[in-house]
């Protein structure tokens, strides 16, 4: 486990990278006032392809799923039970995510629309479903950060990665 | 096809255009509806039509015609309808969008340059949401960039 804080690191990095592309987009539409197709965040201007291709979106909520999965040995206590809350909740995203790239894909939509449409997007229709998910995954995510990198006395105790502990 | 030069930059620029314009309104019903394809050509390339409700209103199977894929449609009432793209270009990339014309009336709703749940639509929740991951990222910035120093009396 004494690379649990490099891969959390390089985790985090790859995770606020496409933070800071979204929150670039939502500055474009919301205080630019660029049309929706036009606010493409900060790589999206250099290559539009990359936010219209559904496997990049896709394939980043697979790197989020095995990420929040393989990085979860390394927390104990309280943050190790927000870490799974944060895996379960993009496991859902994953299978939404799945929803789309098949409807995508195959030109089929489900549940009688005319594009295609997520489950969540059929309780709450106007919600941007990737701001939605990210968000919602993101919050356990930072409770659990903040509870691994400030441990309690037991949770100390308990480690098994060096974030906060010295080496063994 | 190989088109070159200024011919190639405008097909570039007229790929994913849908005819009806978007927003355009229409005294008459269509009787078809077309999405220009790129230069290079298409994988795979679906087009529907459908009402506000989402009632299919194609009528036919659609076909390549002149750099277009063509679609059929049936339309006999006035209202909002919806069109629905999306081409797989020969390198896997992917042009796809949602656009509305009306016949005889204005029509409702926006358009998306992509249908997939990426976009920011201007809508109060989407915002709350933007402010609540800036937030979020600020928080995670500081956690991982100011870790506490252990405790005399935490340290094994």
């Amino acid at each position: 486990m004494t690379k649990h804080r490099l891969w959390l690191n390089t985790f985090m990095v790859i995770v606020l990278a496409h933070w800071a592309e979204h929150l670039a987009q939502a500055f474009q539409v919301y205080a630019l006032g660029r049309p929706t197709p036009q606010a493409r965040g900060v790589l999206g201007q250099f290559f539009p392809w990359l936010i219209k291709s559904e496997w990049l979106h896709y394939g980043y909520a697979i790197v989020m799923l095995a990420g929040l999965w393989l990085l979860r040995k390394g927390f104990v206590g309280r943050s190790k039970t927000w870490w799974m809350a944060a895996f379960g909740i993009q496991f859902w995203h994953h299978i939404e995510h799945l929803l789309l790239l098949i409807q995508a894909q195959t030109g089929t939509f489900f549940f009688g629309k005319a594009v295609p449409t997520s489950i969540l997007q059929l309780v709450i229709p106007r919600v941007e479903l990737h701001l939605f998910y990210n968000t919602i995954v993101f919050i356990p995510m930072v409770v659990a950060l903040y509870l691994h990198l400030r441990p309690n006395e037991a949770e100390l105790e308990n480690a098994v990665c060096t974030c906060v502990a010295p080496a063994r | 096809m190989h088109v070159r030069g200024t011919g190639a930059l405008i097909l570039l620029a007229l790929t994913g255009v849908v005819t009806p314009a978007d927003g355009a309104v229409l005294a008459k019903p269509p009787a078809e509806v077309s999405v220009r394809l790129p230069a290079e050509g298409v994988r795979l390339a679906h087009l529907s039509v459908a009402t506000s409700e989402g009632v299919d209103v194609t009528a036919g199977p659609a076909a390549m015609r002149d750099g277009s894929l063509v679609v059929p449609v049936r339309i006999v009432d006035n209202g909002t309808y919806l069109v629905a793209f999306h081409l797989v270009r020969a390198d896997g990339r992917v042009d796809a969008g949602v656009t509305r014309f009306g016949v005889g009336v204005e029509p409702v709703g926006h358009s998306s340059g992509h249908s997939t749940g990426h976009a920011h639509p201007e809508d109060p929740l989407n915002m709350v949401l933007t402010v609540l991951a800036a937030l979020l990222v600020l928080g995670s910035l500081y956690v991982l960039l100011s870790r506490p120093r252990l405790r005399a009396s935490s340290k094994r």
